[in-house]
């Protein structure tokens, strides 16, 4: 280390006469610090550019890495993915819903086939109601009992059984149509289903025998960009110690100004008649500071040469990763295309055939399901019926008992009413709950239908749209394993490139490192100043305060004295600006330890 | 970005570019007012000394425009002493960062007075 880190002029200069006015001897200094302080920015503006340049060549070669390791396919890769997982789910939900139609329809089927016995007797009950109201009537001429008429419980019972037949008849004839549609219909769901289920499973075997390779590719891929990305991280984390390094230009300028400042000031003082020795304590200080920021820019200088250097590492592990997974994308590449390609053909066709069936399922589904609505509208004609012989039934039990013994036969007749609104009212009902079976079986298919309003498999251009997908995610890979030799060039210029920069910036820093002797020879002026203007080293406070040869008191007062406390000290030195309160040092001037550390608060 | 140091307006535009940050440079607190006129920012890091205008100042002038009244300002400085940073958060200012920065706390300080 030179002597000129901290060594003052020692001698005495007994009956030394300066040769120039002492003034012009400061400004003579001031204006080599000005030259120094240009030097100075410039040096670190250049390893600023150099930082900048390969920062935006780090990201170059990034890109060129992701497209070289195909890692750019993934935007194409997951859409495929996702078309292919589309189309299982979707051929698991088409499967389903087509056997809960069937298992639906087989249902309704055995919900008419039960409702046929009961809908015959239903029917044979006209006739009887017709008889009961013939009786009715014969029976109703011979009673006297004038308070008592039974001539509207006829025509009630012609009414019911006019009521019976209608409804009968139409359910009767709903049931035979829907027993015919439904005996072809669940024959033909039976065999769409069976080869839809059949063709499905062969549909989701292709499609897994597909996705799967194309998922490991594409996590390969992931896993490849990742790597990239993190040597990318790790080039940057070791960027910001330079970043770092490089501010320490702007606080050594704001030094050196401040040094300045107190040399204009005690230029002015001088000039004005003051004695030298009025300012020797802060031409010491003044002389301290630039010791300090010299050993400052000179640690910060090697700070940014091990970190340019540093980054050759990073960029050639970089460059070995890329090498390494493109390489991969080229040999993997165009074998996998090939699967697609071959798959692709196999899953379109089974996508169409089971497209078809599916919808062959649904079409027969659709041409059924009116008739089985509007037999499952009928129960309330049904409710409607029962509801009837059950009233005509008590009406006739109630004028039975008003006509007490006349009543006898009307009595016979009631029981009869009685009996078969009993026998048929279990039959409706029998049917009525068929009815209702249907009808709930019938929301079974809805929910089947909205699956297959929903349905990717059914939809028109779905094989077409998977296709084509395929066809693009093959292109892609096949692409970038094209790519992956010509993108490993790419890589390979552009680090080759890259570590040229860094070269060149390692050796920028090392001569930035002359710095110091720029400073040195500034600081021999800043001895010859001192000698100038009669001072000596003894006269020095600072000396008093007992530095060693290694300058370590004077990088402590780089670190003692805040900017805002210099300005202070030289007021109070050359303007007389006493009244400032004394200002407390660094360490109880920090605020208290926040989450982001000692040098950052948030209000 | 408001210092009159071209390194450190570089360094810090470099950072915050690099986390995909679009930068508006400004040598001094009365540049930064006229450019405020023609930006809108969703941020301000300014130096406290600065010639023309001193930081303080020039936070003091953003918080009367109604465009940055409620903007996030950082200051990023090389004063430590509390009576400056007291000085700062009575003109406005949102934080206080000593230089030199690091530039992932510098990230992660953004991040937090932006969300």
């Amino acid at each position: 280390m030179s002597s000129l880190q901290t060594s003052l002029p020692t001698h005495t200069p007994e009956g030394f006469l300066p040769t120039v006015a002492p003034a012009a001897a400061l400004t003579a200094l001031n204006r080599k610090i000005d030259s120094l302080k240009t030097r100075v920015a410039e040096e670190f503006l250049e390893l600023a550019a150099v930082l900048q340049a390969n920062s935006q060549h780090a990201r170059e070669i990034t890109s060129a890495s992701h497209r070289a390791t195909g890692a750019e396919v993934g935007e194409q890769s997951s859409r495929s993915i996702a078309v292919l997982q589309n189309v299982l789910t979707d051929s698991a939900s088409v499967t389903e819903m087509v056997a809960t139609s069937t298992q639906k329809m087989s249902e309704i089927l055995a919900h008419v086939t039960v409702v046929d016995a009961p809908l015959a007797r239903l029917a044979k009950m006209s006739t009887l109601l017709q008889v009961v109201s013939i009786l009715c009537k014969i029976e109703g001429g011979k009673i006297t009992d004038v308070t008592v008429d039974t001539s509207g419980l006829a025509q009630d019972i012609d009414r019911l059984a006019g009521e019976v037949t209608r409804h009968v008849n139409e359910i009767v004839d709903d049931a035979s149509a829907l027993f015919a549609l439904l005996q072809h219909g669940v024959a033909d769901l039976n065999r769409f289903g069976n080869k839809e289920r059949a063709e499905s499973g062969e549909l989701i075997a292709h499609t897994q025998s597909l996705l799967a390779p194309a998922l490991a590719r594409a996590e390969a891929s992931q896993a490849a960009a990742r790597i990239i990305d993190e040597q990318y991280e790790a080039f940057h984390r070791a960027t910001d110690k330079i970043v770092m390094s490089l501010q320490s230009e702007d606080l050594a300028r704001q030094r050196i100004e401040h040094v300045q400042e107190a040399l204009r000031l005690a230029a002015t003082r001088l000039d004005a008649g003051d004695s030298a020795a009025s300012c020797v304590s802060v031409l010491s200080l003044q002389r301290a500071q630039l010791v300090s920021t010299r050993d400052l820019l000179s640690d910060s200088v090697a700070n940014i040469r091990s970190g340019l250097q540093s980054l050759v590492p990073q960029i050639q592990q970089l460059l070995a990763k890329t090498s390494t997974l493109s390489t991969q994308t080229k040999e993997e590449g165009e074998s996998f295309a090939e699967l697609i390609d071959d798959g692709m053909k196999t899953v379109a066709n089974v996508f169409r055939q089971c497209s078809s069936s599916a919808g062959g399922v649904v079409s027969i589904v659709n041409q059924m399901l009116p008739s089985v609505k509007k037999m499952s509208n009928r129960a309330s004609a049904l409710e409607a019926i029962e509801s009837s012989i059950r009233m005509i039934s008590l009406n006739a039990t109630v004028k039975t008992s008003l006509l007490g013994a006349e009543g006898a036969a009307m009595g016979v007749l009631a029981s009869e009413l009685h009996r078969v609104t009993t026998e048929r009212g279990s039959d409706a009902t029998l049917v009525l709950t068929n009815l209702r079976a249907i009808h709930d079986a019938l929301d079974g298919i809805g929910q089947g239908k909205s699956v297959a309003q929903e349905s990717f498999i059914l939809s028109s251009d779905s094989a077409t749209a998977v296709s084509d997908e395929l066809a693009g995610l093959s292109t892609a890979v096949r692409s970038a394993s094209q790519q992956a030799a010509l993108g490993l060039d790419e890589v390979t210029q552009l680090a080759e490139s890259l570590c040229t920069e860094l070269t060149r910036g390692v050796e920028l820093a090392q001569r930035a490192a002359s710095l110091r002797d720029t400073f040195d020879e500034l600081l021999a002026s800043f001895n010859s100043a001192f000698e100038q203007l009669g001072l000596s080293a003894g006269s020095m406070p600072i000396n008093q305060a007992g530095h060693d040869q290694d300058g370590h008191v004077a990088q402590d007062l780089s670190h003692l004295y805040s900017m805002h406390s210099e300005r202070v000290l030289h007021r109070q030195t050359f303007g007389g600006d006493t009244a400032a309160a004394p200002l407390p040092m660094p360490a109880d001037a920090t605020t208290p330890p926040g989450e982001f550390g000692d040098d950052i608060e948030l209000f | 970005m408001v210092d009159d140091s071209m390194m450190v307006r570089q360094m810090v535009s470099f950072t915050l570019k690099e986390a995909g940050f679009d930068v508006v440079e400004a040598e001094h607190g009365q540049d930064a007012m006229n450019k405020l006129g023609s930006n809108t920012v969703d941020l301000i890091v300014t130096d406290l000394n600065m010639p023309v205008m001193n930081g303080i100042d020039f936070i003091a002038g953003a918080r009367a425009l109604p465009a940055t009244r409620y903007v996030p300002i950082l200051m990023l400085t090389t004063e430590s002493h509390p009576e400056m940073k007291q000085k700062g958060k009575a003109a406005g200012a949102t934080g206080w960062i000593v230089k030199p920065f690091n530039p992932q706390q510098l990230l992660a300080v953004v991040s937090k007075v932006l969300h």
